[in-house]
């Protein structure tokens, strides 16, 4: 008869710590021991790359267009974002592995923050971290002074739009129970920010600014930061880092309520 | 008030009134359930029962609307922590991370309950893969996995620390006849270290390997006990009588009786068999056989007391439930 656990020593995580160590590793896994991550780090070095290089190495080029450009093409990352995390959540409810997981001593927070960190680090690094390297080494390369800690600071930004992405999709998850309402709302939100210029004063605080330049202005929050000029629509900054810690905890409340 | 039973320390799993309710329906209704430890336990009851929402209380997926329940002496909600690690669980259809290998699976699982050593947690993963037979395809995605094999699985993952209740929702439902046999047999060895709480619809499975069971119905206990207390408790008794001559009227002549529950002629009408299920055995043996005799064009060449089996009792106690709600 098997008697194998004699020898093993009891994992010693309680609370809200249970089960923390193997969901990270899983959820850290998911991304770093299968082609998830360089397909993904390819395709954005390959997209946001391929579009600088023109205002980079065209037959104008122009710095501040390289920039603005860049921050711009983040915002596809930024849908990518939201249409990789639509499953996460909704996914695992609906396959009943969140279910099955649950079923060990693993509580929701380290469930849920197993969703959170692992994918945050996935997509900064896939979608923001790698690609933003690559493009500071072309501007290196095509004699465009650059600041470390300005270009590193921008790319923070860019990277706080995709976390708006993703905590979104993530409370989603947790309070829908089918796909189509996961994906449909933060693509209708990250399409529709431009159609609502016309109300005085709100474009500038959605997270739209971070990325793409509004009200007329020739910079947005990324541009601006990295070419060291006065930022335009700082309340976009402070409206998506709220955004995102308010997600983060409906996501975590309406979980732990969640009957599975 | 609490339902009878042996003392808690006896007991795997014990719930006092155990009620979820969604809406106006109540899919649990104060249940009163008593697993005594090291049994092996056959939750039944149709579909729609309660018998998995009962399982997924235990187990904090779902928090109960009233009532409570306690495993081990731990309490279902306060401890659900402590709770999950004294239970393997087998989902009804199990899913895993199809991106993991069987092998990457149980490693998952067992960290859950163990550190390390490594070596050690390695050495009861091959232990699981070999009982549940997966040996061979351990290194296999997950993905890839037929149902059997994913079920196989599912009992290997729900016994890799050795839990003290294992909590096993259709363990058998997805298999074929040689599965079926395999998976019994597992849980014939998995009885002598853990107590076995499992729901199926194979009934002869449950008569076989079981010590005891309760039978759901509405949400409510309808009949729990040791197999041989449940079928002792079942009110009706079927007699069947092989004969030749007029069935249709002996039917007729047994159905005026208060005490015949249904007469059904099988075969033919002029010879075949009656089957009459009876309410009160008692008066059966009293004036069955009298009152067939009396029927002077009836030749009687067989009359037996059919044993009941589980599935009698079952199918009385549902189709009761029906009755009542046609009444």
């Amino acid at each position: 008869m098997t008697s194998g656990i004699d020898g093993l020593q009891p994992s010693m995580e309680f609370g809200w710590r249970s089960g923390l160590s193997p969901l990270m590793r899983a959820g850290f896994g998911s991304w770093w021991t299968t082609k998830q991550w360089w397909i993904n780090a390819l395709l954005w070095t390959a997209v946001i790359n391929g579009s600088v290089a023109v205002a980079v190495w065209g037959d104008a080029p122009d710095e501040l267009d390289a920039y603005t450009l860049y921050g711009v093409m983040t915002m596809f990352g930024a849908i990518a974002v939201a249409i990789l995390m639509q499953d996460t959540v909704v996914g695992e409810k609906l396959s009943g592995t969140a279910a099955w997981v649950l079923s060990k001593p693993a509580s929701r927070s380290a469930f849920m923050l197993s969703k959170l960190v692992p994918n945050a680090v996935g997509v900064v690094a896939t979608m923001i971290a790698i690609p933003s390297a690559v493009f500071m080494v072309q501007l290196v390369l095509a004699d465009v002074g650059v600041s470390a800690d300005r270009f590193v600071l921008g790319a923070c930004v860019a990277a706080l739009n995709l976390m708006f992405y993703l905590t979104l999709t993530l409370m989603l998850g947790t309070l829908f129970d089918t796909a189509a309402a996961v994906i449909a709302i933060p693509l209708a939100f990250a399409f529709g920010q431009q159609l609502l210029g016309g109300i005085p004063g709100l474009i500038p605080l959605l997270p739209w600014a971070l990325v793409v330049p509004v009200d007329g202005s020739d910079t947005s929050v990324v541009s601006a930061v990295m070419t060291g000029q006065t930022i335009a629509t700082p309340g976009a900054i402070a409206v998506a880092a709220f955004c995102c810690v308010g997600f983060t905890i409906v996501a975590f409340r309406a979980w732990s309520r969640t009957e599975l | 008030m609490d339902a009878p039973g042996p003392p808690s320390e006896d007991l795997a799993i014990r719930t006092r009134r155990l009620t979820k309710t969604y809406g106006d329906t109540n899919v649990v209704d104060g249940l009163d359930l008593v697993v005594p430890r090291n049994s092996v336990f056959g939750f039944l009851g149709p579909n729609g029962a309660g018998k998995t929402t009962t399982m997924k209380m235990l187990l904090g997926l779902i928090r109960p609307s009233s009532g409570s329940g306690s495993v081990y002496g731990l309490d279902i909600v306060d401890e659900s922590p402590a709770v999950r690690r004294r239970i393997g669980y087998l989902p009804q259809d199990p899913k895993f991370y199809g991106h993991m290998t069987a092998r990457e699976t149980l490693r998952f699982a067992a960290r859950f309950f163990f550190i390390g050593p490594q070596d050690g947690i390695d050495l009861r993963v091959s232990e699981m893969l070999e009982l549940v037979g997966l040996s061979e395809k351990d290194d296999r995605p997950v993905r890839t996995f037929s149902g059997g094999e994913m079920q196989r699985l599912g009992i290997a993952q729900a016994q890799i620390h050795k839990p003290d209740l294992l909590i096993l929702d259709e363990p058998a439902a997805a298999l074929d006849p040689l599965g079926r046999r395999d998976v019994l047999a597992i849980l014939d060895r998995l009885r002598e270290d853990s107590t076995v709480f499992y729901s199926t619809h194979i009934l002869d499975d449950v008569q076989r390997v079981s010590d005891a069971v309760c039978i759901l119905r509405e949400g409510r206990v309808a009949a729990q006990g040791s197999i041989a207390e449940v079928l002792a408790g079942n009110e009706n008794t079927t007699y069947e009588v092989q004969a030749h001559g007029d069935l249709d009227r002996a039917k007729g002549l047994l159905e005026t009786e208060a005490w015949v529950d249904a007469v059904a002629i099988e075969g033919d009408h002029s010879s075949g068999t009656l089957r009459i299920r009876v309410s009160d055995n008692d008066q059966a043996e009293l004036h069955l056989q009298r009152r067939l005799l009396a029927d002077e064009s009836l030749v009687i060449s067989e009359f037996k007391q059919l044993k009941p089996n589980l599935e009698d009792v079952f199918v009385s106690i549902v189709e009761g439930a029906t009755d009542d709600e046609r009444d």
